[in-house]
């Protein structure tokens, strides 16, 4: 039976202000090589080093195996890490660097040998036992890394972009050569990079992480095909994301073209985003497709050739395929009904308001915003707050307050429906919440977006 | 070849004139330290090695046989011995606490940072007159509220003053050097906090510190202003004890002697160290081709 | 997994902070409190009063030291000729040293790393020869060479003290054009300089901060230095150093030395000032 090795519980971590990650909470299995993918900054990193004892979180509860190591110090942890650019010691050699750990752990002489050998052996480093670490290439300083952090036997790694430092062609080799790794020593990894490619190739599990929350988990394959925001699936690969609608089940619109897709569920005409791979596009002649377009341009990319093709709307897209076509040639574009994602837009509040002075503007009589804006103090303004950036916090910390009237579970959070005074705010949010409580609410200052009323009608 | 310019010449001529500016007391010093007369006119004959072996042999040296310059050579070789233990000492104690300190800063924020670096590197700005005044000041406090005496522990103290702001400047560069999660490995493999500062940081960066230590050496050695104004009636330094001589009149030859044997000594010492770093550098240029 | 629980209750205390290195931090705070925050009081006390230790009398605030020291005649014939003397002195020196420091700095750095090294060395030797000993050394140069006259004095102590302070100011100038990207004065190659365009609008500018450090370290030592006036013109011409090192075993001296030395600090935290803009961290000062 799968047991859960990692317990992460509402985790919080913020350096003065600046909030790294926002109640984050994941669980990860034994044996499992799990992959948090994100840009940089998005708190994988400060993820990793609390799991590897080397930053506390600000609140939230680590467990391990069932026992809560928030307070453990990392030298009493099980868990070994392999770091960005390594931190090998340069004073040692190979053979000392990676019988470091074994020493202080006090090891009989005979057994550090043994051990280290076979370490350096699994990492096909034998040879280089006595070099020096300045003396080894980034690929052997990085096997190095691995056997230093193996010779351990730690019941989880912790890898930090390990193969960010070298080049492309070795990196490909690598990749194959950690995942095996993982499946002989039965070790739980969980490896942070930014890189798609490596979380795709090599994970069991992806974690897609942005501004220090989850975004979406999943195996590769799901990650890859149903991106569930227009972040996912610009992160995970090339993407064309348009705008458009479901007509019905079944049956969505962009580009002023019906296609048939798999999804269901949504409402008439619902606004959605539509996501579909450069490699999904299928060319055909312009009289069999209701979606045409121009060549623009292309690249040719070894492999394949990129090709950008102007539509009849003027909209860009993308499309890879295998042959080539002349510049300029008018085509027509199909796209097979499972090829086709479609998204819910990510929830928006929108309010009419005055501004004030110093930036704040109002809602309602009850609520008063700080904002970024600039704009004239009397000026009428639309107000738009995302759902996701709309936090709910004890009364005294908040902006103003409401009372939940509903909540309705997305997959992988709640929208928190709030009334406050005669205005109606919704909040998307991980944490529990009951019915008939009541909240405080604030938002960020730079995540209210303001617009002088009149842009509205450009739009 | 390139053809060389007036550039080049002129060039030339401001190393030649830099050197030789720079070296002129030197090369008197190896002058005089072998001229057996005190008579600046006859300076550069009668080459003698007598003022070397007096400053083993003789307790006493004056300019001639009935003159009233006497200069005690017993008191010259006490001040060398209180030179090589302030300065031994304070190198030691400074290099120590300068490496820790600046570990400590290294792991600071970078506003925390500048701040101490502001505060570090003022003694080294201030001039020696200044920090000499400075010190002399809470060494005077001290001594009315606790009863210190000036003297060898209060050189000391000043010594280890001004030489840690030169550890702490020579040891962090090579702490941004070395990999900003050596610490941490080190405390992954298992190390506590002090095991991983001695076990992992303080080696990978052993040059850092030698080449503060060396400053430290350099600075407490050839000391004067700052040891003359904390050191009180009764110890001397080879500084001090020079100045002393000067205002009395009388440097005796024997000064000189030692000053050639100490630069020598330093000479050849920085140039083997100059000649070990430049082949091992070798050394990894091989193995790496 | 055993161990985990065992080491949970010990381990409690001590993680709050984990990046534990940063206190090391802390002891030199209290260490540069004691020996610099402290003393820069004391001696801000004694410049307000007429304390003295020796006696521990009374405190009574005074601006008499100030007056002493701006306003009378010791400080019309004596201070502020000093004072400036000492100025035109450190002015004339600093002057000569970069104009001789910035070619042999410039040209060392173009140099092969081997040769490189070796100037190093000799720019670095004589600070093992002792400073005292070197001063009293051009004396008797002045002497041999007779120019142990009082028309030379001046003469021979800016000499002296280039002699003395030239390498400080070539080791920073040198330290900053040796990291000078090499690539960077070639892209103004590429980018149309001539080889003294180039090194006006580029080299030049990017070693400014080597320029203030070598600037800094030479003007205020020769501004303070007092051993070589003394040793070369037979205490008879009197810089600022010479004033302060006289106060320190005169009679109600630390009072009046204080206000030199607080009139020396203001002009040091000027130079250090202009060290900041240029070089945070102070890699140039050594």
């Amino acid at each position: 039976m799968e047991k859960v090795l990692v317990d992460l519980k509402n985790i919080c971590q913020s350096f003065g202000d600046f909030e790294v990650l926002h109640d984050f909470n994941l669980q990860i299995m034994e044996n499992e090589f799990v992959t948090l993918l994100g840009p940089s900054g998005c708190g994988k990193t400060t993820l990793l080093r609390m799991i590897g004892g080397f930053d506390s979180p600000t609140s939230g509860e680590i467990y391990f195996d069932g026992k809560l190591i928030n307070d453990v110090e990392p030298n009493n942890r099980p868990i070994n890490t392999v770091f960005q650019k390594y931190a090998l010691f340069t004073h040692l050699n190979v053979f000392e660097n990676v019988a470091f750990g074994l020493k202080i752990k006090k090891v009989p002489k005979n057994e550090i040998e043994k051990r280290v050998m076979d370490a350096l052996k699994q990492v096909h480093l034998e040879e280089y036992r006595d070099r020096k670490i300045d003396q080894l290439s980034g690929g052997q300083q990085q096997r190095v890394a691995m056997a230093r952090a193996i010779v351990l036997k730690p019941k989880l790694l912790l890898l930090d972009e390990p193969l960010a430092a070298l080049d492309r062609k070795l990196r490909q080799d690598l990749r194959y050569e950690l995942k095996d790794m993982q499946r002989s020593l039965g070790i739980t990894f969980i490896y942070v990079t930014h890189d798609q490619e490596e979380a795709l190739t090599m994970s069991d599990t992806v974690v897609i992480m942005n501004e220090g929350r989850i975004l979406q988990i999943g195996s590769p394959e799901m990650i890859y095909n149903e991106p569930e925001t227009r972040f996912v699936a610009n992160f995970i690969g090339e993407s064309n994301i348009v705008d458009g609608q479901m007509i019905k089940d079944k049956v969505c619109m962009f580009e002023g073209v019906q296609f048939p897709c798999t999804y269901t569920g949504f409402s008439k005409n619902e606004e959605v985003d539509i996501v579909i791979r450069p490699e999904d596009f299928l060319i055909v002649n312009k009289n069999e497709s209701k979606l045409t377009g121009r060549i623009d341009s292309k690249t040719f990319q070894g492999a394949l050739h990129e090709i950008n093709i102007i539509d009849q709307n003027g909209t860009e897209l993308t499309v890879h395929t295998t042959k080539d076509y002349p510049l300029d040639l008018e085509v027509g574009l199909t796209v097979d009904p499972e090829n086709i994602t479609v998204m819910k837009k990510p929830g928006v509040n929108i309010y009419t308001g005055v501004m004030e002075e110093d930036g704040y503007v109002r809602i309602s009589d009850d609520i008063l915003l700080e904002t970024d804006s600039e704009l004239e103090e009397g000026t009428d303004v639309v107000v738009r707050i995302l759902t996701q950036d709309v936090l709910l916090d004890d009364i005294d910390e908040s902006d103003f307050e409401g009372t939940i009237e509903d909540i309705k579970k997305r997959d992988m959070y709640y929208d928190v429906y709030i009334k406050s005074g005669d205005k109606r705010i919704i909040s998307s949010t991980s944490k529990v919440h009951h019915v008939g409580e009541t909240t405080g609410i604030w938002v960020k200052k730079e995540k209210v977006v303001v617009n002088v009323e009149e842009d509205l009608s450009n739009e | 070849m390139k053809k060389k310019s007036v550039f080049d010449y002129l060039s030339i001529i401001f190393i030649v004139f830099a050197f030789v500016i720079i070296y002129a007391p030197i090369i008197l010093i190896f002058i005089m330290s072998f001229t057996s007369t005190y008579s600046l006119s006859e300076i550069g004959t009668g080459f003698t090695f007598k003022w070397y072996e007096s400053l083993f042999t003789s307790n006493y040296e004056r300019l001639s046989i009935a003159s009233k310059y006497i200069a005690n050579i017993d008191s010259l070789k006490i001040a060398i011995l209180n030179t090589f233990f302030i300065t031994i000492l304070s190198t030691i104690i400074s290099t120590f606490f300068g490496t820790l300190f600046a570990i400590g800063i290294h792991s600071l924020n970078k506003k925390k940072r500048t701040a101490f670096m502001v505060l570090n590197n003022m003694p080294i700005v201030n001039p020696d007159i200044v920090t000499g005044f400075l010190l002399l000041l809470i060494f005077v406090l001290l001594q009315t509220l606790i009863g210190l005496e000036r003297g060898w522990f209060t050189v000391l103290i000043a010594h280890i003053f001004f030489s840690i702001p030169y550890v702490v400047l020579s040891v962090l560069p090579r702490l941004n050097q070395i990999d900003p999660n050596t610490y941490e490995a080190a405390r992954d493999l298992g190390c506590t906090r002090f095991g991983a500062v001695f076990k992992a940081i303080i080696p990978s960066i052993t040059t850092g510190i030698v080449s503060g230590a060396m400053f430290a050496f350099t600075m407490s050695i050839d000391d004067f202003v700052i040891t003359m104004f904390v050191s009180g009636t009764e110890f001397y330094n080879v500084s001090t004890w020079i100045d002393s001589a000067m205002r009395r009149g009388f440097i005796p030859k024997s000064v000189y002697a030692y000053n050639l044997i100490i630069f020598l000594i330093a000479s050849i010492v920085v140039q083997m160290n100059n000649f070990l770093q430049t082949n091992k550098k070798r050394k990894i240029e091989v193995v790496q081709e | 997994m055993n161990d985990i629980s065992q080491v949970i209750t010990q381990d409690t205390k001590r993680i709050k902070k984990l990046k534990k290195t940063k206190s090391f931090a802390i002891p030199y705070l209290v260490w540069m409190g004691i020996f610099l925050v402290v003393p820069m009081l004391i001696l801000i006390f004694l410049a307000f009063t007429t304390y003295d230790f020796s006696q521990n009398s009374e405190v009574h605030f005074t601006l008499s030291n100030w007056a002493y020291v701006f306003n009378s005649r010791y400080a019309v014939t004596v201070f502020w000729p000093s004072v400036f003397r000492s100025f035109y002195v450190s002015f004339i020196v600093t002057l000569i040293c970069l104009v001789i420091g910035y070619p042999v700095a410039y040209l060392m750095s173009k140099l092969k790393a081997k040769y490189r090294a070796l100037i190093m060395i000799f720019l670095s030797l004589p600070l093992w020869c002792n400073q005292v000993l070197r001063i009293i050394s051009w004396r008797t140069i002045f002497e041999i060479l007779g120019l142990n006259y009082n028309e030379f004095y001046i003469f021979n102590i800016i000499v002296a003290m280039v002699s003395m302070y030239l390498p400080f100011m070539i080791l920073p100038i040198y330290t900053v054009l040796e990291k000078l990207d090499k690539r960077v004065i070639e892209a103004s190659y590429d980018l149309g300089c001539s080889k003294i365009q180039s090194f006006f609008k580029v080299t030049l500018p990017l070693s400014l901060g080597g320029i203030v450090s070598g600037v800094i370290m030479t003007f205020l030592p020769s501004l303070t230095s007092f051993e070589v006036s003394d040793a070369v013109s037979y205490n008879t011409v009197l810089l600022l150093g010479n004033l302060i090192h006289a106060r320190f075993h005169g009679t109600g001296g630390y009072n009046i030395g204080s206000v030199f030395s607080i009139i020396t600090i203001v002009f040091t935290v000027v130079g250090f000032i202009l060290v900041l803009k240029v070089d945070k961290e102070g890699e140039t000062l050594i």
